[in-house]
């Protein structure tokens, strides 16, 4: 039964999930094309660039996914309740470009153009950047219900991550670690805020 | 299913009492729920449906406490909602998002889910639009889609929230029958402003106003309010004083009123109530 | 009056979604770190300084708002309300100007704030001017790439699936923004074209520029030349989103 229930938020989602194996297509395709081109000096900051696509789009893929849902009240009356229905569509998309993340780093890795590469441990950087901001949006989501607000914050997580974060902690590990402790901890504060029935139909209703 | 709703109070934060110390016992069967906007109809529907809990007060269904939360997990497994506003995905088909439904209702086994899809989908007369998507239909489509939902794991409590909203007279006319044929093993409550549909299919009634309950008995013991008190006038040029006016009808010689009063104006003839005039004496009382 | 009034109300709209004003300030916030710990900052205790935290204000929180308002233009298609609208006399490119401005009120106010608090800061040190300089920024330089953002935003989505419209608008906010020489991609940066405002804050202020200029350093003809470029882009990018939610369909 609760293969049936993935199965349809499968079936309403399928393009959101294809679309991080679509990117990692697209990026991994454009190393390939430009590694018998140009320097590895010169891809590198193309890559750079490229790798942080995904994240972008993880955040505002969770975002679209996690908001704007019309039958709140009527998934609040079932004894599923709408927690278990968001949830589920958080691990389907964050599973999914999770996934990707990790198939873009091994596949960049191998032909040495994943940036500021320092081995399989580099792995955490684009895999632990998707869970952060798939955490927060997800707690953004709940305490907001608002699908622009949760876009706007995504970018401004990735924003924080790529352009503060990022450059002053090198090392991958130290990198993700506190980040994803906290994100991990504004996901579980989102979960049980989610648990109230009331609140999600009310807010839904005042939107 | 027996509902026992004992001094039942909701507040809202900087509002009003929604609910202000309700006390009712509602049968098996078909229950009009009615009053006017703002009455706590709907706040009274969501808390037996387990979606909010009242902030004081027991609501007891079958003789289970919904204030805890098995039993109200439990009784989700046994109600159909159908609430005021509902979009279903537009993206899905009718007989998809039933399926979809019959997921959340915990309804495991596939065969019985698509059986009872396909079968509901016919009883609203969806059938040959099942495998198309939702939002290529029509409003009155979807509401249909909604009502089919409702029932989906055949509810022994069915609460449904102006059902017959945007529907034509003819889907109207074939919900009223279904829901009538629904209503005869199973505790249905309706909450409509079209007092017709209640009149219609409603034994029992309920009429709430300010949070609090202002009628709950056979249906014609609310019309039977107005018995006596109940008058059309001949044709007037201005409405009449000191009257509740129901209906206004426009005749070369004037306007015949349909009024609710103890002083009718002369010439008036006394008629047999409706449940409108009922439900009009009854709110000219307060 | 009638249209004074309709900003009102949309004003009114947008000033209570409040999530929305709360999730911009970290976003500013965030720029203006990054403007304090730029090698290339002057500071905060001058106008070049101002002036330049206005400039990384507009490169980066637009990058949010071109994510945060694709269905500027449709999301009355959804709720109804664009039936009803398109029933009063007020032409709908009026109203839909209305509400670019009700959110345009809340992309800028964060920034504004942030920059008036430095400019008053200044002001106390002596540099009455500071506060001007500030609004001045915050009009010519901040405001026009927001919009820009947010222009790129409506457009393509009222064109595009929502998710993608975001995507795209993101990515086309930051190849309009973030330049390198490392990269392939044309640029209008270095140029009178560029849209982070750097020929008025060279022009203009007196300030160096983000990019170096292709053709010698900007005058005031190329600040005027880029006010002028970037309204006509506006322009042309909410009315093309305007054309666009009235011919195509509704989607989910």
């Amino acid at each position: 039964m609760r293969l049936a229930f993935v199965g349809i938020q499968l079936k309403r989602l399928y393009r959101l999930v294809l679309l991080p194996f679509i990117l990692t297509a697209c990026i991994l395709l454009a190393g390939l094309l430009l590694e018998g081109s140009w320097s590895p000096g010169r891809i590198r900051p193309v890559m750079m660039a490229l790798t942080q696509v995904p994240v972008i789009a993880a955040g505002l893929s969770t975002a679209f996914v996690l908001n704007g849902d019309p039958i709140v009240e009527l998934t609040e009356s079932t004894p599923t309740g709408w927690r278990k229905v968001q949830v589920t569509r958080l691990l389907i998309i964050t599973g999914a470009f999770l996934a990707a993340a990790g198939l873009l780093f091994i596949g960049l890795h191998l032909m040495r153009l994943w940036p500021r590469d320092q081995g399989w441990v580099s792995i955490i950087t684009p895999v632990g950047s998707i869970f952060i901001v798939n955490c927060l949006v997800f707690l953004i989501a709940v305490l907001t219900m608002s699908m622009p607000t949760s876009s706007l914050a995504s970018i401004a997580i990735w924003l924080f991550l790529c352009f503060i974060w990022d450059p002053y902690i090198t090392d991958p590990v130290r990198q993700r670690l506190v980040p994803m402790i906290i994100a991990a901890a504004g996901a579980i504060f989102g979960w049980k805020i989610c648990s109230d029935a009331e609140r999600n139909v009310v807010k839904v209703a005042a939107l | 299913m027996f509902i026992s709703i004992d001094h039942l109070t909701k507040d809202f934060r900087g509002r009003p009492a929604a609910l202000n110390d309700l006390t009712v016992d509602l049968p098996q069967g078909m229950i009009g729920l009615i009053g006017p906007n703002g009455a706590g109809k709907t706040t009274l529907m969501r808390i037996l449906t387990g979606i909010i809990k009242p902030t004081k007060g027991k609501v007891f269904i079958d003789g289970q406490d919904l204030s805890s939360p098995a039993n109200r997990r439990n009784l989700k497994r046994h109600l159909g909602y159908l609430p005021q506003h509902i979009t279903p995905y537009d993206n899905l088909t009718p007989l998809e998002f039933l399926d979809y439904i019959g997921i959340l209702k915990m309804i495991d086994n596939k065969h019985v889910r698509q059986e009872q899809a396909h079968t509901l989908l016919e009883q609203v007369g969806l059938e040959d639009v099942m495998n198309q998507p939702i939002g290529g239909l029509s409003g009155g489509m979807r509401r249909r889609v909604g009502i089919a939902q409702a029932l989906m794991g055949g509810p022994q409590l069915l609460v449904v929230d102006e059902p017959t909203a945007g529907l034509d007279p003819e889907e109207r006319m074939r919900f009223r029958t279904l829901l009538a044929q629904l209503g005869q093993d199973r505790t249905v409550i309706l909450s409509t402003h079209i007092l017709d549909d209640v009149a219609q299919t409603c034994p029992w009634v309920c009429v709430l106003r300010f949070g609090r309950k202002q009628y709950d008995g056979p249906t014609e013991g609310l019309i039977h309010e107005a018995a006596g008190h109940t008058w059309v006038t001949p044709p007037i040029a201005a409405p009449p004083d000191n009257a509740t006016i129901i209906n206004a009808e426009p005749t070369p010689q004037g306007t015949r009123y349909r009024i609710v009063t103890d002083t009718p104006p002369a010439g008036s003839v006394e008629t047999a109530p409706n449940l409108e005039d009922g439900y009009m004496a009854l709110a000219s009382e307060r | 009056m009638r249209i004074l009034s309709l900003v009102r109300i949309t004003l009114l709209m947008f000033y209570r979604r409040k999530a929305l004003w709360i999730a911009s300030i970290p976003l500013a916030l965030f720029a203006l770190f990054l403007a304090y710990a730029s090698p290339m900052s002057p500071g905060f205790s001058n106008i070049q300084g101002l002036v330049f935290t206005g400039q990384v204000l507009a490169m980066f929180t637009p990058l949010a708002y071109a994510a945060s308002f694709s269905d500027l233009m449709t999301a009355g298609r959804r709720t109804g309300m664009d039936e009803l609208e398109s029933t009063s006399p007020l032409p709908m490119a009026v109203i839909r100007a209305a509400h670019v401005l009700g959110a345009w009120v809340i992309c800028i106010s964060s920034s504004l704030l942030f920059l008036v608090l430095i400019a008053v800061h200044q002001a106390i040190h002596g540099n009455g001017e500071a506060i001007l300089v500030a609004l001045a920024v915050a009009l010519v330089i901040l405001s026009p790439s927001m919009l820009i953002a947010m222009g790129i935003s409506a457009l393509l989505g009222a064109l595009l699936p929502t998710i993608v419209a975001r995507i795209l608008a993101v990515l086309a906010w930051a190849w309009l923004a973030f330049y390198t020489p490392l990269l392939p991609l044309p640029t209008l940066n270095g140029g009178p074209l560029s849209v982070i405002g750097d020929p008025i804050a060279q022009g203009w202020f007196h300030t160096n520029p983000m990019y170096v200029p292709v053709n010698g350093p900007f005058t005031a003809q190329s600040g005027v030349i880029s006010l002028l470029w970037q309204v006509c882009i506006i322009y042309l990018l909410f009315t093309g989103a305007n054309m666009a939610s009235n011919h195509i369909k509704v989607r989910v």
